[in-house]
């Protein structure tokens, strides 16, 4: 191939390493050599675009970002052909970047592609590629990743290297080099940054003159530095091709690693006596790796077209790291002896803590950002690719890639399965309303047809991610249920026909239920019969009839049956539905997300209405969110401008969703965690790491992720494996959320607001504890241990739950409604609903006041176990045998500087002190759990008494045991040689003289130090069930004395032993 | 034996003190509820419930009462039209609602509307006497629970003043006769404008009356996620369709005379067409009609 000199041609390839057998320079731009351009700007035979000049010898687009066309095109008129190779090419760009830093993050390198995105359908769009510099967001200044897009004239790629950071103005070489086959290898300065793999064979010419420094067109992507000079070589096509297949992380001590490759022969005739060897790089210092070593494995013979895939044993035994490879393949045909290698990186990972609670960020963001607020996993989907894909092997690599990416970053991910909200199966699939017409943004999922894609697709994605142990959590079609319809469609009406016998009733319309105002002839009393066929249709509809519980269930089964590995699913938001069984199907965990104004205890609120749902489907938990983003229409509204209007207005004032208080999050978390939740969630991501602005979600208050952060790191982090597993107390006072008021008189929260969520508020700050029960719970159980029943927006019951409710009060129960009540039950203590004023304080004071009422009236019929002296402190117990977990939250509010001045809600958290009371008598120790020390306490009149004081905003969570906790006791077993596996029996014991272990659930943390003083991975938080906890971990290959802490984060005691490994 | 009847004593003693004392409130409703639960107080218990000071208890007398008796309930009904409080109100017109005799039914509504001294209660009994019962919740775009999004007012376009039709509706049946519906002879009906009926063509009228105008809606725009209609004054109740479509109602007695209110009609307008807008109205004492200018919100 002729090579294309527009400049003096100057042979140093620095990187023999990398040089390729039979490779030819096709062209050089080296700017270096002529430093001048014509007055019109033509030079070297292309023209410099805008204000882009030669300055010593630099190509140096026009400094800062403006959309206009800058860089070096490098023939005005001509395409040549030369510069898209047929084969293999490599690229390589000496260049440095500016101090400065544009509004661009793009730094374009060469363009012939123009149209970068992948899947776009415009013509031309997968011909030619470019090559680029991104700059990661402000957070991370200077760190860099090459991209490469690439058209392989019926699809594109767009693959990327890892991040790297540059100091500005240094010179680098920017290579990527493309073999070819589906390989694309990034390197910096002569060192690997990356490898992808992709389907595609030969990139198709490009149909657009080149360009250097900038984009071909609109939208531009001026380089933000200078390039000083650009080479590109081609070399022949592969006969042996080698991939990179699978996971290329592994966590230290992982069984059962491997490294996958696949072979595959493309040439056209048969490849013979193929072998493969693994090189590490600096084995002769890692000599535990020999044992592991695969030398010359063999492979046989391989057919053309044919590939194979081969498993090589990963030795996970070594010290977390990273640990550069090189696969080598050989091979034999008629010719003679052809090879591939590749050069990349392995990486042993750290294991996580002995045991850990998830603290998901419902979304995501810089993993470093994510893990600095204490998060543990994030958030994103696979599936729609999966589907989607034409290529599953290279999505299968990309799915590794990144799962390994989260693994290195000790993080995790849960995938987001949603194919709820696409387009062409709606399309595929509608769901019609009576009218005929099509519902929006929904599916019948009900149609059999479309169960089976979805289970297909969650088969194969799980399959995918099944092995890879960053990836252990699931959600399933987040809000698809809010838009959901009843069906007039092909099958749910047959359906709804064969399950009860009767067509739909003519009055269904919407998922909204019939007004019984509406229905002539319904009874007077507002008790209907169970077997009534418009609550019959709805009870069906919710869950089973719309398919979605169905899907859902299907979606969760598949995953668990392909991941034979700790692995949780949930469905969120789980209550925009009427208060009925079955939300979300049989997925693991429910959660829903809840906003924290105007009052930051409301996510309890909806929390108590999961603990309701989830009754329903044995062994299904609950986990919970508090929204990160607040509407500003509902704290701060756009336009209105009070007196002390905040100084972050300014920056962002029209932002439609602004950052949560500090205050509002503490007491948020208290009032999810106080729950017994097996995780917490947040949504909003650009609320908390984000800039201010006037689109989407915008950062408004920089306070709140240190908060954040300090509350996860402080309290969830120690205490979550403790929290976990805490049970509820047994609930003594109950809202019932009433599906047949639901169905007959629009009642429910749908997982927003209404008067039920204000009475769950006004009974936390009465200390009455409640909780939440459904029609369903009670027909089925009756009212259980419950004293207190609260029916309100209670206009319509069932007739089974009526008599049980009857039988209830007649038995002694307590019975307080609101007027909406049906005349059928007589309420012993009736309450007017409180319809909330806007303005904050009033709202709360008007809340407040009618628990006081109900306190007052209850007085002599109902005490609650834990009370407090003020409404400000909302007291809330969990039990676990004779140890109560007393929680505590401060929730003495008022207006302060950031919303305040518009008084939708009272942000800012003030000091309180008060007296705590619990119920109890026996009690021999008191133990705050944040700060890890006994408390004193008085006994008087059967009750344990607690004089509190809190900081603004704060949460406690108290021990109370019937024994006092005496000592830590810890015996380690030990191998002898490192590494070795280490096993530990932990005992928090009692100060009795026969000292035996706490009945308790105790929190503790566990610290391994190495010889060297470093901690070991695997250290951290774990809970002592009735004070006791066993723990195996593998220790590095360090030899020398080890020292294992124990330290029980109830009293703060501590046991630590010594051992040696030689 | 001694140290036995000690024990027992003692427990009994224990469980005495243990023994909530009810407060008086839930101690006389639980007790009002053991005389109805007893066959032989049953009787008396209602009847003295009727009289009884507390409300809850007063409601749950008549309930029991028509609940057992029925139709033969109607006098206790019409007595108890007075009570103050809501509840019972409430009660006693779901219990004439509950009448099958149509004579009977509309002999006691006829009573409580003219005797009731709360406005909502004269109100819902008059409602019964006419065969127009269309209700509907209309709920704002930005008040919709499961709309997920902001919404904010890109534009407001104010409805003609001058086009409007208006016809009296005495017999209150213009629903029966499609007043709402597009295809109408509208021979009989008269021009107005926004203002008073009383200063136009109607004059001094208490009662029903129909309003109509067709308008052009613009095209829908990028970015547009719905409309809504901005009612600045109707006097007293209105009645909304649009394009045929019952929309919704604003319905607070007679004191909504002067109170704005909004109507969601995202499904219902016709963008880049010709709209149908027709208000039934309600004036039940001095000045009514639409007085004030009715305003098109576009919503993005």
């Amino acid at each position: 191939m002729k090579t294309l000199r527009y400049l003096v041609y100057v042979l140093t390839i620095c990187t023999l390493a990398f040089a390729v057998p039979g490779e030819n320079l096709v062209a050089e731009w080296d700017f270096s050599v002529k430093t001048d351009s014509a007055k019109d700007g033509s030079y070297a035979g292309g023209v410099l675009r805008g204000e882009t000049k030669i300055v010593d010898g630099w190509l140096t687009p026009a400094p800062g970002f403006a959309d206009k066309p800058e860089g070096y095109c490098v023939h005005p008129k001509q395409i040549f052909k030369e510069l898209t190779p047929a084969g293999g090419f490599r690229m390589e760009v000496v260049a440095r970047v500016n101090a400065e830093v544009t509004d661009c993050s793009t730094y374009m390198m060469f363009d012939n592609k123009y149209l970068l995105g992948v899947g776009d359908t415009r013509k031309d769009a997968d011909t030619g590629y470019a090559f680029a510099l991104i700059r990661n967001g402000p957070n991370t200044p200077n760190t860099f990743y090459m991209q490469c897009f690439m058209g392989f004239q019926d699809h594109s790629i767009a693959v990327r290297s890892k991040s790297f950071t540059l100091v500005p103005g240094e010179t680098h070489t920017f290579t990527f080099e493309f073999n070819g086959g589906g390989r694309i290898l990034f390197l910096l300065d002569g060192v690997v940054q990356g490898t992808a793999f992709f389907k595609g064979n030969s990139v198709a010419p490009a149909v657009r003159t080149a360009i250097i420094g900038d984009r071909f067109s609109s939208t531009h992507n001026r380089f933000n530095g200078q390039i000083k000079s650009l080479k590109l070589f081609s070399f022949p096509p592969q006969t042996l091709m080698l991939l990179s297949y699978g996971r290329v992380a592994f966590l230290r001590t992982e069984k059962n690693a491997f490294l996958e490759y696949k072979l595959k022969n493309c040439g056209e005739s048969p490849l013979r006596d193929i072998v493969i060897n693994c090189q590490f790089a600096g084995d002769a210092e890692k000599p535990a790796m020999d044992k592991y070593q695969p030398t010359g494995k063999e492979i046989g013979t391989l057919e053309p077209g044919a590939s194979h895939i081969v498993s090589i044993p990963f030795d996970t035994s070594r010290m977390i790291g990273t640990y550069p490879i090189s696969v080598t393949a050989t091979g034999k045909n008629e010719k003679g002896m052809v090879s591939d290698s590749i050069k990349m990186e392995t990486s042993i990972c750290p294991l996580n803590p002995p045991d850990t609670y998830p603290i998901l960020m419902w979304g995501s963001d810089k993993i470093e950002n994510m893990k600095r607020t204490g998060f543990t996993h994030n958030l994103g989907g696979y599936g729609r690719d999966v589907l989607y894909t034409q290529d599953l092997e290279s999505t299968i690599t990309r799915i590794n890639s990144e799962l390994d990416n989260y693994l290195i970053n000790d993080f995790r991910h849960a995938d987001y399965f949603t194919l709820a909200h696409d387009k062409k199966l709606i399309e595929q699939f509608p769901r019609f309303k009576k009218d005929g017409t099509p519902v929006v943004k929904n599916i019948e999922a009900s149609n059999p047809e479309y169960q089976k894609i979805i289970s297909d697709v969650a088969a194969k994605t799980a399959d995918i991610i099944s092995n890879h142990p960053a990836c252990d959590a699931l959600l399933i079609n987040s809000e698809v249920r809010d838009s959901t319809m009843p069906s007039f469609g092909k099958f749910e009406p047959k359906e709804f026909e064969k399950f009860a016998g009767y067509p739909i009733p003519k009055e269904v319309v919407s998922k909204g239920g019939v007004n019984y105002d509406k229905i002539p002839g319904f009874p007077f009393s507002r008790i209907v019969p169970d077997d009534n066929p418009i609550l019959t249709y709805y009870r069906w509809f919710w869950k089973n009839g719309d398919g979605w519980n169905v899907v859902h269930s299907k979606v969760s089964e598949q995953y668990h049956k392909h991941i034979h590995r700790p692995f949780w699913s949930f469905f969120d938001p789980a209550v925009r539905v009427p208060p009925v069984w079955g939300s979300g199907g049989t997925v693991d965990y429910l959660s829903h997300w809840t906003y924290a104004y105007p009052d930051p205890i409301r996510p309890a609120a909806t929390t108590d209405e999961l603990f309701a749902m989830a009754e329903g489907t044995p062994g299904q938990k609950v986990m919970t969110m508090t929204q990160i983003i607040c509407y500003r229409s509902a704290t701060a509204p756009i336009g209105k401008h009070p007196e002390n209007e905040p100084d972050w207005v300014k920056d962002s004032p029209e932002g439609p969703f602004i950052t949560i208080p500090p205050d509002s999050a503490s007491i948020a978390l208290w009032s999810m965690i106080s729950r017994d939740v097996k995780g917490i969630m947040y949504h909003g991501s650009g609320s908390l790491w984000g800039k201010p602005g006037n689109k989407g979600y915008v950062t408004t208050n920089e306070q709140t992720k240190e908060r954040m952060a300090e509350l996860h790191k402080s309290i969830v982090w120690p205490l979550g494996p403790t929290l976990k597993r805490i049970p509820e107390r047994k609930p003594e006072v109950a809202i019932l959320h009433s599906f047949a008021s639901s169905v007959f008189a629009g009642r429910g929260t749908w997982g927003w607001s209404s008067w039920l969520y204000d009475a769950h508020l006004m009974l936390q700050w009465a200390n009455l504890s409640p909780s939440v029960i459904y029609e369903e719970k009670i027909q089925r159980d009756g009212l259980g241990g419950i004293k207190v029943l609260c029916m309100f927006h209670c206009d319509v019951l069932s007739e089974a739950a009526y008599k049980k409710i009857i039988e209830f009060q007649n038995n002694g129960g307590i019975i307080i409604a609101d007027e909406f009540l049906t005349p059928a039950i007589m309420p012993d203590l009736l309450i007017t609903s409180v319809n909330r004023p806007p303005q904050a304080d009033k709202g709360k004071a008007e809340l407040q006041a009618v628990a006081s009422t109900i306190r007052s009236k209850l007085k002599g019929c109902y005490e609650p176990y834990s009370d407090a002296s003020n409404q400000d402190i909302i007291t809330r117990v969990r039990t676990y045998k004779n140890a109560d977990y007393l929680f505590l939250i401060n929730d003495k509010r008022t207006f302060g500087d950031y919303l305040g001045p518009w008084k939708l809600t009272m942000e800012k958290g003030l000091p309180n002190s008060g007296s705590v009371t619990l119920k109890r008598k026996n009690v021999k120790g008191v133990y705050d759990l944040v700060q890890h020390e006994e408390i004193p306490f008085s006994l008087a009149q059967s009750n344990l008494t607690l004089q509190q004081s809190f900081a603004p905003a704060e949460g406690r969570l108290l021990l109370v045991l019937d024994q006092k906790i005496g000592s830590v006791k810890c015996k380690v077993t030990q191998g002898g040689k490192a590494p070795a596996q280490v096993t530990l029996a932990i005992d928090i014991l009692n100060d009795a003289f026969f000292a035996k272990p706490v009945q308790a659930l105790i929190p503790i943390d566990i610290t391994f130090t190495s010889p060297s003083g470093k901690v070991l991975d695997g250290s951290g938080a774990a809970c002592a069930v009735d004070g006791h906890f066993d723990y195996t971990l593998e220790t590095t290959p360090e030899p020398g004395l080890w020292t294992v802490k124990v330290t029980e984060l109830a009293s703060g005691k501590t046991s630590t032993q010594n051992f040696t490994l030689k | 034996m001694k140290n036995i009847t000690l024990l027992i004593l003692c427990a009994l003693f224990g469980i005495c003190a243990m023994a909530p004392a009810q407060s008086s409130e839930i101690q006389k409703r639980i007790e009002y509820r053991k005389q109805l639960n007893n066959p032989a107080t049953r009787e008396a218990a209602i009847q003295e419930g009727l009289k009884n000071e507390d409300p809850v208890i007063r409601k749950k007398a008549l309930y029991e009462l028509y609940a057992a008796k029925g139709i033969d309930a109607a006098e206790t009904l019409k007595q108890m039209a007075t009570d103050p409080d809501k509840g019972i109100q409430l009660l006693i017109i779901a219990c004439i609602k509950n009448i099958s005799d149509t004579a009977k039914r509309n002999e006691v509504a006829k009573y409580v509307a003219e005797n009731a001294k709360s406005d909502e209660m004269k109100r819902d009994a008059r409602r019964l006497l006419t065969s127009f019962t269309l209700t509907k919740n209309n709920v704002r775009l930005k008040d919709n629970p499961t709309y997920d999004h902001e919404v904010t007012t890109a534009e407001k376009i104010t409805i003609p003043d001058d086009n409007w039709l208006i016809i009296k509706d005495v017999i209150e049946n213009g629903h029966e006769k499609g007043y709402f519906k597009k295809e109408l002879d509208e021979k009989g009906w008269q021009k107005i404008k926004i203002g008073a009926w009383e200063q136009q063509c109607i004059g001094t009228y208490d009662g029903i009356a129909w309003y109509r105008i067709r308008f052009k809606a613009p095209e829908k725009a990028k970015g547009v996620v719905g409309a809504e209609l901005y009612f600045q004054g109707v006097d007293e109740i209105a009645w909304i369709w649009l394009n045929e479509t019952y929309v919704g109602q604003h319905d607070i007695g007679p004191s909504g005379w002067d109170i704005p209110f909004f109507m969601n009609i995202g499904e219902e307008i016709k963008w880049g067409e010709e709209n149908l807008l027709v208000i039934r109205v309600h004036d039940s004492a001095a000045a009514g009609g639409i007085w004030k200018p009715i305003e098109l919100h576009i919503l993005k």
